[in-house]
C-alpha cells in the first residue's frame, strides 16, 4: 500500500460496512476492507481478528479501533468506531420504537428470514477465504487446530473463551517451534 | 424534568450489568449472550423471553453489528437514554483497552513471541468462524429457499467479484412473499 487511507476514508468505509451489516458485521468488514479496498490482506485480516477475539468486548468494535489506529492513530480509531456505532444506534432506537407494531406483520418477519439466509452465505464466503489463507501457511499443523476449535465450539463442548484457553496455548507453542 | 425513580433505577442497572458483561466478554459478545438473556429476562424483567428472540433476530438483520441487540434491550428497559447507556457502556471501555493493547502489541511487531502468539491464534479463530457459519446456517435456514439463498450468496462471493448485495435485496422480497 502506498499511503494509508485518510481518516475520512476510514469513516466512510466503516459507515458503509455498518449500514450493510445484516447478520454478522465481520463478514462485511472482510468484504469492504480486504476484497473491495485492499487495505488488508486475508492474512492481516485474520491476524487482526485474532487479536480482537482475544480482547474483551465486541470483536467488531475492537477491529475497527485497531484498524483505524494502525492507519491514522487515535483519530482513525475514533472515526472507525463512531462510523460503526453511531448510525445503527440511531436506527435501532427507531426500530425499538416501532418494534411492537412491526413484529406482528408476516411480511416483515418473512423479509427478515430472507435477509438472515443471505447473511449466512456471506459467512461462508469469509470462511472460504480464511481457509485459503490458512492453507498457505503450514496447513499440516494449522488445519487440525482449526478443525479442533470448530468442533468444540459447534458441538457446544466448550464456550469460545474456554476453547481459546484450551487450544490457544497449544497452537502458540506449535507456532513458536515452527518459527525457531 | 420529572424524576421517575424506576427509570433511573433501570439506567443504573443497565450501566452496572453491561459494564460487568463487557469486562468478561473475552472472545466476543456472543459469549455473554446467555448471561445477558438471563439478566434481562429473569432478573431485571426488562423484556420477555419471546422479546429477546425477536429483538435478537431484528438486530441481526438491521444495520449495525449483531451485538447491538443490546441497544434494543436498553431501549426496552429505559428508552432512548437506556439505548445509549447500554451501547456506550459496552463499547467505550473495551475500545480504549483494545487501543492500548494494540499499541503495545504493534511495538513488538518483529518479536518472536508476538509472531508465535499471532500465528498460533489464527487457526483457532478460523475454527470459530467456521462454527459461527454453521450455527448461522442452522439458525437462519428453515426451508429449501433459505438454503438456496445462502448457497447463492456463498457461490457468488467465492467465485465472482460481484457484490452479493443484490441477492440480499431479492432475498428480502422473496422472504416478504412468505417463501423462505
Amino acid at each position: 500500500m502506498t499511503s494509508p487511507p485518510t481518516t475520512r476514508e476510514i469513516f466512510f468505509a466503516f459507515f458503509r460496512i455498518t449500514m450493510l451489516a445484516f447478520g454478522g458485521a465481520i463478514a462485511w468488514v472482510h468484504r469492504a476492507l480486504v476484497v473491495e479496498r485492499k487495505w488488508l490482506t486475508d492474512k492481516e485480516f485474520a491476524e487482526t481478528l485474532s487479536l480482537c477475539q482475544f480482547l474483551p468486548g465486541p470483536n467488531i468494535t475492537n477491529f475497527a479501533v485497531v484498524v483505524g489506529m494502525r492507519f491514522r492513530g487515535a483519530r482513525g480509531a475514533l472515526a472507525a468506531l463512531t462510523a460503526l456505532i453511531l448510525p445503527p444506534t440511531l436506527i435501532l432506537i427507531g426500530v425499538g420504537a416501532v418494534y411492537e407494531r412491526i413484529i406482528g406483520v408476516a411480511a416483515v418477519r418473512g423479509a427478515l428470514n430472507g435477509l438472515a439466509a443471505a447473511a449466512a452465505g456471506l459467512f461462508i464466503v469469509l470462511l472460504v477465504k480464511l481457509l485459503r489463507a490458512l492453507m498457505k501457511s503450514r496447513p499440516a499443523v494449522t488445519l487440525p487446530i482449526a478443525v479442533a476449535s470448530f468442533a468444540v465450539v459447534v458441538t457446544g463442548a466448550l464456550s469460545i473463551p474456554l476453547a481459546l484457553l484450551a487450544l490457544g496455548p497449544v497452537s502458540i507453542v506449535l507456532a513458536w517451534f515452527r518459527r525457531s | 424534568m420529572h424524576v421517575d425513580p424506576a427509570f433511573w433505577h433501570a439506567i443504573g442497572a443497565l450501566f452496572t450489568r453491561v459494564a460487568e458483561l463487557a469486562l468478561i466478554s473475552f472472545g466476543g459478545v456472543n459469549t455473554v449472550l446467555p448471561a445477558l438473556h438471563h439478566q434481562a429476562v429473569n432478573e431485571e424483567h426488562w423484556i420477555t423471553d419471546r422479546d429477546f428472540a425477536n429483538l435478537f433476530a431484528l438486530a441481526s438483520v438491521s444495520p449495525g453489528p449483531n451485538f447491538m441487540v443490546l441497544t434494543l434491550i436498553g431501549y426496552k428497559a429505559a428508552g432512548v437514554l437506556g439505548a445509549l447507556v447500554a451501547t456506550l457502556t459496552l463499547c467505550i471501555p473495551t475500545s480504549l483497552l483494545a487501543f492500548a493493547v494494540a499499541k503495545v502489541w504493534d511495538r513488538f511487531k518483529a518479536a518472536h513471541w508476538r509472531m508465535a502468539i499471532q500465528d498460533g491464534l489464527i487457526p483457532v479463530t478460523v475454527g470459530f468462524i467456521a462454527a459461527a457459519a454453521v450455527l448461522l446456517v442452522r439458525a437462519s435456514d428453515n426451508s429449501i429457499a433459505g438454503y438456496a439463498i445462502t448457497a447463492a450468496v456463498a457461490i457468488v462471493g467465492v467465485a465472482t467479484r460481484f457484490n452479493p448485495l443484490w441477492i440480499f435485496a431479492i432475498s428480502a422480497v422473496v422472504g416478504a412473499a412468505g417463501l423462505v
